[in-house]
């Protein structure tokens, strides 16, 4: 009886240190079998783009990457089984749509254009108009979108968990069966792969000034000059500024009206807060690989550079509702607004400069292909 | 021997419990080192000041609604009677009213007396036109959180001003305006005086009143329609923008430490 007595205290006694010295059970190793490959994302995100936040809860993962590589490029994600991501987001235009509007199931139609995707660890809104704050809340609106691909998340969780390669790939991704929020997370660890840091101008930007031709610097040149009154200058960089060509701070230009129309036939940002103060906002996009991502503006409006360059320098709107005022210049004499007036060598300089931004090597990148091809 | 053995058990067991004991973190019976929030309000004429709704009327008759109003500070730091200095965490401050990015906390002060708050308005050279892309996501001087770096082209805005002006309240329409302060020749040291003292186990609040007005006051009155868009891009603009942080002084005030 003693020596039980005894022993039971000893094993309370190492019970007790092992339970004391146990790991927090947030850090204890996963079950077996899920070994998920971390991505070390200082091999994604080059060192001369602005530091940025990647979202605590969703590490990328090689397993996760693939799982929303392949959702992206599925059809399975509409209610018809037509329409996948990359319908309207195509690699080749740096995953935008070379239409004006996007086409749907049953073939309806967008009523904006649909934005390209790259550099999104940037942006801290998405949509033209703003109204998401993550990639993975973006994401879960085209696929309900009735214009869009019409699914409707019971169904679509219903669908992927019947099909043998989603129970595979969401075990390996997630440790998990297939569910519609972590989709959203494995396309956004997909899109969040999506790094354009390839063009020419991104070479320059590292110092190789030899990648330029003299109208090339001619028209970097431009874009980054302050316009005053008479002296020509682009100003673009004031809202495409930085080695992402975008500004995303929401106080500087991340949102902004840029003049396109004086009566507005979309409210942008104000269709969705009501505030007269955001009539006619718009999100500031990338000017990286401007070339492949045309046509132009959230409604599409302009075919080409030199229809966008023509706003810019002959065309602003100065009336406009809630017009950014870095659009507004003042001749010093009159007190007026007045507009940049590039003259034809300026504005070839300037769509010079804009077509170094062209990335072939992201466009092409064999990672970011269609898997089912 | 037996009495030995259920000795050196209880003994072992002792030690075990103790060693697991000492696994987890001791909980602290120290006394905590003050911690300060700064807060900054925007104020016009003393009262709040609302961005993007109200109107204001300037002392001239211009009539303001104010966009985005960002600054950035560095060197930001406790004064004590001494005369010594705390730096507040490494000193940079990113003010932003639209966001409501106004209000920073820091832990693990000294205790004592103070006599003020002292702080420069911008940054200095070499920071100012170093890599900004070496910054942390959510660091002050990174240029993707704040949008106060001028990208490739030359350093920080220490101070945005966007907004509306009428040039009076009965005629005129709505025009845009915008200030941004671009130039290491616009630094500026300020020192806020109030007295306080920072006890152990303490919580306070500094507040920093930041009256827009006053920008356009003392000691050189300024219209907004003057020069509605100035980026300091020429001789003439760096002139306006000069007299406008020179006014600044007036602008900033400790009101309180509680």
């Amino acid at each position: 009886m003693k020596i039980t007595v005894k022993y039971l205290f000893l094993f309370i006694a190492i019970s007790t240190a092992i339970i004391a010295c146990r790991k927090d059970p947030k850090t204890a190793s996963k079950p077996d079998g899920f070994n998920p490959t971390y991505i070390n994302t200082s091999t994604i995100y080059p060192s001369y783009f602005p530091k940025v936040n990647l979202p605590a809860d969703n590490a990328l993962t090689v397993e996760g990457v693939y799982l929303g590589r392949m959702l992206f490029y599925d059809p399975v994600l509409s209610m018809d089984s037509s329409i996948s991501c990359a319908s309207c987001h195509d690699q080749k235009h740096a995953f935008a749509d070379p239409n004006p509007f996007s086409t749907g199931i049953f073939g309806s139609k967008t009523g904006r254009n649909a934005s390209p995707i790259f550099n999104l660890a940037y942006s801290k809104v998405f949509f033209w108009d703003g109204r998401q704050k993550s990639i993975r809340e973006q994401i879960l609106e085209p696929i309900q979108s009735h214009v869009e691909m019409g699914m409707t998340l019971p169904i679509l969780q219903e669908r992927l968990s019947k099909i043998e390669r989603y129970k595979i790939w969401f075990k390996k991704a997630f440790n998990a069966s297939p569910d519609i929020f972590l989709m959203a997370k494995a396309i956004e660890q997909f899109e969040l792969t999506l790094v354009s840091k390839n063009s020419k101008f991104n070479q320059f930007l590292q110092g190789n000034n030899a990648v330029f031709s003299f109208n090339e610097v001619e028209g970097f040149n431009i874009y980054n000059k302050l316009f005053l009154p008479p002296s020509v200058g682009g100003d673009c960089f004031h809202c495409h500024g930085q080695a992402i060509a975008q500004t995303n701070a929401l106080n500087a230009g991340g949102l902004a009206n840029n003049g396109l129309d004086a009566v507005l036939n979309d409210k942008g940002l104000g269709g969705i807060t009501g505030k007269s103060t955001d009539l006619g906002v718009f999100k500031t996009p990338s000017l990286l690989n401007i070339a492949l991502t045309g046509p132009y503006m959230h409604d599409g409006r302009f075919k080409t550079l030199e229809e966008v360059i023509n706003h810019y320098s002959d065309s602003v709107h100065f009336n406009s509702p809630n017009i950014h005022p870095s659009l507004i210049h003042q001749d010093p004499i009159t007190k007026t607004p007045v507009h940049v007036k590039m003259n034809a060598t300026q504005k070839a300089q300037l769509k010079a400069f804009l077509l170094t931004m062209t990335d072939t090597v992201f466009i092409n990148n064999p990672a970011f292909k269609n898997p089912f091809k | 021997m037996k009495v030995s053995k259920t000795y050196l058990l209880g003994l072992f067991g002792t030690l075990l419990i103790s060693t697991a004991s000492n696994c987890k973190k001791p909980k602290s019976v120290n006394e905590t080192n003050p911690t300060l929030s700064v807060e900054f309000n925007a104020k016009f004429a003393s009262s709040p000041m609302e961005l993007r709704s109200t109107e204001y009327t300037k002392t001239d008759g211009e009539v303001v609604k104010l966009n985005n109003w960002s600054v950035l500070l560095s060197k930001v730091s406790l004064v004590k009677t001494d005369d010594s200095k705390v730096m507040l965490g490494d000193g940079y401050i990113w003010i932003d009213f639209y966001n409501s990015n106004t209000k920073y906390k820091f832990t693990e002060l000294p205790s004592g007396n103070y006599k003020g708050i002292s702080f420069q308005f911008g940054i200095d050279s070499i920071v100012n036109h170093a890599d900004p892309n070496v910054w942390p996501a959510t660091h002050p001087l990174n240029p993707n959180l704040t949008g106060m770096h001028w990208g490739w082209s030359g350093g920080y805005i220490f101070m945005i001003l966007d907004g509306t002006y009428k040039t009076n309240a009965i005629s005129g329409s709505w025009n845009p305006f915008s200030f941004h302060t671009v130039g290491d020749v616009f630094k500026r040291n300020y020192f806020l005086p109030f007295n306080f003292e920072l006890a152990k186990n303490t919580n306070k609040t500094a507040a920093i009143a930041m009256a827009f007005d006053e920008l356009f006051k003392n000691p050189i009155a300024l219209k907004i329609g003057n020069d509605p868009n100035n980026h300091c891009g020429n001789f003439t603009e760096i002139n306006w923008m000069e007299e406008l942080v020179d006014n600044a002084e007036d602008m900033y005030e400790l009101k309180s430490v509680k």
